[in-house]
């Protein structure tokens, strides 16, 4: 049976075995046991956390403001284990700016003052990456 | 009083004061005044957007295709201000390639060849990166 076009709420989606949810007649998305999809965009006003990680297929992670922060592990540009055969080549890429703040004793940061690609190591000394 | 194993919809939980929705005696999620809860995995068919932050408490952020861009801020591996204490130990982590066409006059970017760190800065000078 076909959906009203002013049909708000759940509907039971025979076919897919699936219980769909719609906004005046647009399916918005549906629930089953594996979880919650939507079938369109999915906006949080505050924070979206996931508790066994975050996976996008098509498209790209953008932060338009603030950090990306790996608290623990690391940034891998590819699959490490498979580096010998058919993964994509990848660079990190950063705008000219100066050191940051951060990079003091026991850490490091790489970044570019526009001529050279800099490096920061302890105790916040600043010098050129160079051959 | 218990969820029929065939329940769909909505139901409310009176003892953690929220609204759950089912799928066939399933409970996928739940809805409060903080907003949505799915217990199990969330699927976005298109888009996730968060206003204040996305985070991770267990597991990786992993971009199956395109790029992780931050288009204001830093890339940060752990906590930069507890550097001195806790912090793990991170590394960014690429497979060898070629230099970006994007990382000219005013930026620069770091990647990898076969067998050395490579850096490329304004005027396209590519160079090896050495102690």
């Amino acid at each position: 049976m076909a959906v009203s076009a002013i049909h708000n709420s759940w509907r039971w989606d025979r076919a897919n075995s699936r219980l769909d949810f719609y906004y005046r007649g647009t399916r918005v998305g549906h629930i089953n046991t594996a979880g919650l999809y939507t079938a369109a965009l999915l906006n949080a006003t505050t924070t979206i956390t996931a508790g066994t990680g975050l996976t996008v297929t098509t498209g790209n992670t953008t932060n338009t403001a603030g950090d990306v922060r790996v608290t623990a592990g690391n940034v891998r540009l590819g699959v490490v284990s498979a580096f010998a055969t058919t993964e994509p080549t990848s660079a990190i890429v950063f705008k000219a700016g100066t050191a940051p703040e951060g990079a003091i004793a026991t850490s490091g940061a790489l970044y570019t003052d526009g001529t050279n690609v800099m490096k920061i190591i302890a105790a916040g000394t600043a010098s050129n990456v160079e051959t | 009083m218990a969820v029929s194993s065939i329940h769909n919809g909505w139901r409310w939980d009176p003892s953690n004061s929220r609204l759950d929705f089912y799928y066939r005696g399933t409970r996928v999620g739940h809805i409060n005044a903080d907003g949505l809860y799915s217990a199990l995995l969330l699927n976005a068919a298109t888009t996730i957007t968060a206003g204040t932050g996305a985070t991770t408490t267990t597991g990786n952020n992993v971009n199956t295709a395109g790029d992780e861009r931050i288009t204001a801020g830093n890339l940060r591996l752990g906590v930069v201000s507890a550097f001195l204490t806790t912090e793990p130990t991170s590394a960014a982590v690429m497979k060898e390639g070629t230099a970006p066409a994007g990382a000219i006059a005013t930026s620069g970017a770091v990647f990898s060849s076969a067998t050395v760190m490579r850096k490329i800065i304004a005027g396209s000078t590519v160079s090896n990166i050495q102690a």
